[in-house]
């Protein structure tokens, strides 16, 4: 059982590697309670775009994000990157989202994935998770975890994925 | 839309299947008939009920087996094996609350050999279910139900037992109606009944109550944890085996005239007790 | 008897049928899948009762794999637990290695079938949620089929046929109780579409959920089929957000309740308010007698739930308030409320200061139901248990929790928050521990960030809690280096200290001299891309962890830890 498990995980993890991923079709709610079909979030005009995952109890989660409202609006107007922001707050915290983002002044396009659909889809462990997509819809780079300074990281990642068009 | 109609005909079952209302919980004739009459050797029931005197949800699983005890009546055997966390006496000792370790040697490696997470748990025949042995309290009525009807290959008593100071003898007889195969390994314990000590109860107020009555305690086994072998291989009908204990020495503290000694036969592949008997010091 | 090895050969076809696949280089194929382990070596440290396991090194491990093409797709999730960490998982022991989850799913125009394992929710969850949280060992899977329908833009269908994960011995054990259910929803905004105009949205959804267990009960007859019903409306505006939800279960005796006959009802209820820099929240919940699991005679408050009962509380995210005193939900009877306020105090401005403040205050409060137990001679023949006021708190509050925060960026290189907290604790009835007294506690936490270099920063935490009850005071310390984008470490120390003085009243009333533990622990961690390792060496105090709305309790340990987490 042991040598299959580690067989099997090994030849997938080859297989993996070599193709490009995309964002698969999951149903997440928007903040006015709308259904909405995650392939719809590859749609920027041929932009890039970053899929973070985060939720209000993760704190390295918020950090991140109001790391990157800083810098949202500079990232924007030179490679017209969107970020979509997927809360994985469940039932008990799903209810503070809004005001919170609100709150915070944040400009992100927000949804909520109360069940962790889509965090299964894209094979999440933990959050902060970060995705970014280029103009094409591929997921060309992802990043576990948050630290000061990563976001200059993604963003170099942006540009290239912006100018790789 | 074609495609509507299993989801259609799925609601249909749903709401069709969805509630059975009851109006009258408790069904007639439930005191004393216990099992019924059953052609050839009826099987008795073992019950462990897996406790301790720090566990505040144990009162009520006691209470529930005694409820069982008299539906069924001798052929249910109630015994209660202290043992984990919530049976550890409490420190400082010496306080004299909580102090005494009702814990056995036997009862800590069945708690350990059966995986035991929760308290309270029990164990009826040691019957899986669902790949447990270890049943919470509210299984134990149905487990109990399902065997009641049973009847069992081996007939086993005691035929005698002589009390001296501090000193129990014992002999034991074990028949074997219709043949067997398997490996099958007896057991005997010596329990104490009415032993009066702390217990910590949710539904009493104030929760610790000093003068709790423990039923059937596990204070020893008169042989080995996991008992002697008594059929190897197979056995045929007819065989009696004779086991004799001689003199097996008992704590002073111990109330003889409260004490009773349990013998089970179980089946060394599979766990479960295939035939137990019980028979006090003083009936 | 489970065949042992449907499971891997499950896993197997899918491999095969991926590589065969991919090999044929088809556009639209994806194989993808993530592996998460950790792994601990224990101690013996007899001084904070330290939890040893005989295996001495346990570990747990998942590997996930998804296989799409076009409309199909099918997943399974390899597990090992040889033997799992110590208290892991919340209910019913883990034990072994295979395949823990397998699925396929296609999606034929708008309806989309799923046989296999699953997980959904049907509204907030009051009548059925099924979901994991691995880390926790939350897993109440179903294994059976689902059916998903949008007949209409804005409608959507939906139901389902199966029985629960219990445990897992080398593969999934399932408990003995069936459930189905149904459950619709529409959207107004989206049905009428371009035939409403206003940005608001009105949503109504139903569901039906019922149970079937056999019934062996020699003592009492037991209802085999138990359903329970739940109505739900959601109400939004740009600015507003209205939520109500209304459960209602019929009989249903179960461990959990004492057998009792009487109905189950739970109330929802929650409004927000929400504009740029600010943001409020109320809610309110009621619940009584509302423990719905496929077994009624589950043996832990974690076996087998089909619903899912959120704590009106706020999670905490510091160490002390998140897991010495996290409250969970009593899902036999509570009345609850909930309010906060986020606001930001924009930069330029007085309060705001160069770069802007944040302030979030949040208050929440849990009672019991008001109750009256039915005596003996007036519940002889149906067997109620007890009469309850809906939506009336009794007189014992469970729970109590004022906190407020402030944080404040004060250069380009300096950020700094800070918390008061003031806790309430029933720890009788929230951790099941009769006997104790109620602990009340004031905590406050100091939070800061320095970036030395645009790449380089520490950030550190002190944190201070004071009780008269319990385990008395205790503060910790906390400092991250981070150096981005691969590496950090960190150093915390938590100090269980008790009392001021040199006696400490322990459960109020009994004088003991305190026993002054430290619990030093240390960690190192290296990222990169989907990839995370981090290694921890040190010892863990006793604590109780939440995520979401279920709590399980960690033992003390000591020893190494090592975590490895990967996606691809």
């Amino acid at each position: 059982m042991k040598t299959l498990f580690s067989m099997l995980f090994g030849a997938l993890l080859t297989l993996g590697a070599s193709a490009q991923g995309r964002v698969p079709s999951v149903i997440v709610q928007s903040l006015d309670g709308r259904k909405v079909d995650t392939k719809t979030f590859a749609e920027n005009n041929g932009k890039p775009v970053i899929i973070n995952f985060w939720a209000t109890w993760c704190a390295p989660c918020k950090r991140e994000l109001a790391a990157i409202a800083d810098k949202y609006a500079d990232w924007q107007a030179k490679t017209g990157v969107k970020l979509i922001a997927v809360s994985i707050d469940d039932a008990r915290s799903m209810a503070r989202v809004a005001p919170y983002v609100n709150g915070q002044d944040w400009d992100y396009e927000v949804y909520l994935d109360p069940n962790g659909d889509l965090k299964r889809a894209l094979n999440v462990n933990n959050i902060p998770h970060t995705f970014l997509l280029n103009g094409k819809g591929e997921i060309v780079y992802q990043h576990n975890n948050y630290e000061p300074g990563d976001e200059n990281e993604l963003y170099q990642k942006v540009l290239q994925a912006a100018g790789a068009k | 839309m074609a495609s509507i109609r299993p989801l259609l005909l799925l609601t249909t079952v749903v709401m069709l299947a969805g509630c059975d209302i009851v109006n009258d919980p408790i069904p007639p004739g439930t005191t004393g008939n216990g099992g019924g009459q059953v052609d050839g050797i009826q099987r008795r029931i073992l019950l462990e009920d897996l406790t301790g005197h720090r566990c505040n949800n144990c009162p009520r699983a006691a209470r529930l087996a005694a409820d069982l005890k008299n539906l069924y009546g001798d052929q249910l055997i109630l015994v209660g094996v202290h043992t984990g966390g919530f049976a550890a006496p409490l420190p400082p000792l010496g306080d004299g609350f909580y102090d005494t370790d009702f814990r056995t040697p036997a009862g800590t490696a069945y708690s350990n050999a059966f995986q035991v997470m929760f308290y309270p748990a029990g164990m009826v025949n040691r019957r899986s279910y669902s790949g447990s042995p270890v049943l919470a309290e509210n299984s134990w009525g149905s487990a109990v139900a399902d065997m009641a009807g049973d009847t069992s290959p081996f007939e086993l008593w005691f035929e005698s037992i002589t009390t001296g100071a501090n000193t129990v003898s014992t002999v034991i007889k074990l028949r074997i109606a219709e043949a067997v195969e398997g490996d099958h390994n007896l057991v005997v314990y010596l329990t104490e009944d009415h032993v009066i000590d702390w217990q910590l109860d949710s539904d009493a107020t104030p929760p610790d109550v000093p003068d709790y009555e423990h039923r059937h305690v596990l204070r020893a086994n008169l042989n080995d944890t996991w008992g002697v072998p008594v059929v190897t291989g197979s056995a045929a009908a007819g065989d009696t085996i004779t086991l004799s204990y001689d003199n097996f020495s008992m704590n002073p503290a111990w109330v003889q005239d409260n004490c009773a000694l349990v013998a089970y036969v179980y089946n060394v592949a599979t766990d479960e007790v295939m035939q137990a008997a019980e028979r006090k010091f003083v009936p | 008897m489970r065949n042992r090895w449907a499971g891997p050969r499950v896993a197997l076809a899918i491999a095969a049928t991926a590589t065969g696949l991919l090999t044929h280089a088809q556009q639209g194929t994806q194989v993808h899948g993530n592996f998460s382990t950790d792994a601990q070596y224990y101690n013996t440290d007899s001084a904070i009762g330290a939890v040893v396991p005989p295996q001495r090194f346990a570990a747990n491990a998942w590997a996930n794999l998804i296989v799409t093409h076009g409309n199909f797709e099918a997943g399974a999730r390899l597990e090992s637990y040889n033997p799992p960490l110590a208290g892991y998982p919340a209910g019913q022991a883990y034990r072994g290695s295979g395949v823990g989850y397998r699925y396929a799913k296609f999606t034929v125009s708008d309806l989309e079938i799923t046989v296999g394992n699953f997980f959904e929710q049907f509204g907030q969850g009051l009548v059925f949620r099924s979901y994991e949280e691995r880390y926790l060992g939350v897993d109440n899977a179903m294994d059976g089929f689902r059916l998903r329908y949008k007949p209409h833009r804005g409608v959507y269908l939906k139901g389902f046929v199966g029985q629960q994960r219990l445990a897992f011995i080398n593969g999934p054990t399932l408990g003995p109780g069936i459930v189905r259910g149904i459950d619709a929803e529409v959207s107004l905004a989206e049905v009428l579409d371009s035939a409403w105009t206003s940005a608001n949205n009105l949503i109504i959804g139903g569901s039906f959920v019922s149970k079937y267990q056999e019934d062996r009960d020699p003592m009492l007859v037991l209802p085999e089929n138990v359903g329970a019903g739940a109505v739900r409306l959601n109400f939004t505006t740009p600015k507003w957000n209205v939520y109500t939800e209304y459960a209602h279960k019929i009989n249903d005796p179960n461990g959990k309740n004492g057998f009792v006959y009487k109905d189950g009802q739970a109330l929802m209820l929650n409004a927000t308010y929400s504009t740029r820099g600010f943001g409020a929240s109320v809610g309110a919940h009621s619940f009584d007698n509302m423990f719905f699991q496929s077994d009624r005679a589950a043996a832990t408050p974690f076996d087998l739930n089909i619903n899912f009962l959120p704590p009106l509380a706020r999670q905490h995210t510091y160490n002390l308030p998140a897991t010495l005193y996290p409250y969970a939900t009593q899902p036999n009877g509570e009345v609850s409320a909930q309010g906060e306020l986020f606001h930001t105090f924009r930069k330029g401005t007085k309060l705001g200061g160069k770069y802007g403040t944040k302030v979030a205050v949040n208050y929440s409060v849990a009672y019991g139901i008001d109750t009256v137990r039915l005596g003996a001679a007036d519940d002889t023949t149906r067997r109620l248990g007890y009469r309850s006021r809906f939506f009336t708190p009794s007189d014992r509050m469970y729970f109590q929790d004022m906190n407020i925060e402030v944080r404040k960026k004060l250069s380009a290189d300096w950020e700094l928050a800070l918390t008061y907290l003031n806790v309430t604790y029933d720890i009788d009835i929230i951790q099941g521990k009769p006997g104790k007294p109620k602990v009340y506690a004031d905590i406050v936490v100091l939070e800061g960030l320095h970036k030395f270099t645009d790449r380089n920063s520490v950030r550190f935490e002190v944190q201070h809690l004071s009780t008269r009850q319990d385990q008395g005071n205790w503060a910790t310390a906390l400092a991250e280096f981070t150096f981005s984008p691969h590496w950090f470490v960190a150093a915390m120390d938590q100090y269980n200290y008790m009392t001021f003085g040199d006696t400490f009243l322990q459960d109020g009333k009994t004088e003991v001299k305190p026993e002054r533990l430290h619990y030093p622990i240390g960690s190192v961690g290296y990222i990169k891309g989907g990839n995370r390792f981090q290694v921890n060496y040190g010892r863990q105090r006793a604590g109780i962890f939440c995520v979401g709305g279920v709590c399980r309790q960690v033992p003390a340990a000591n020893g190494l830890t090592v975590s490895i987490t990967s996606t691809f």
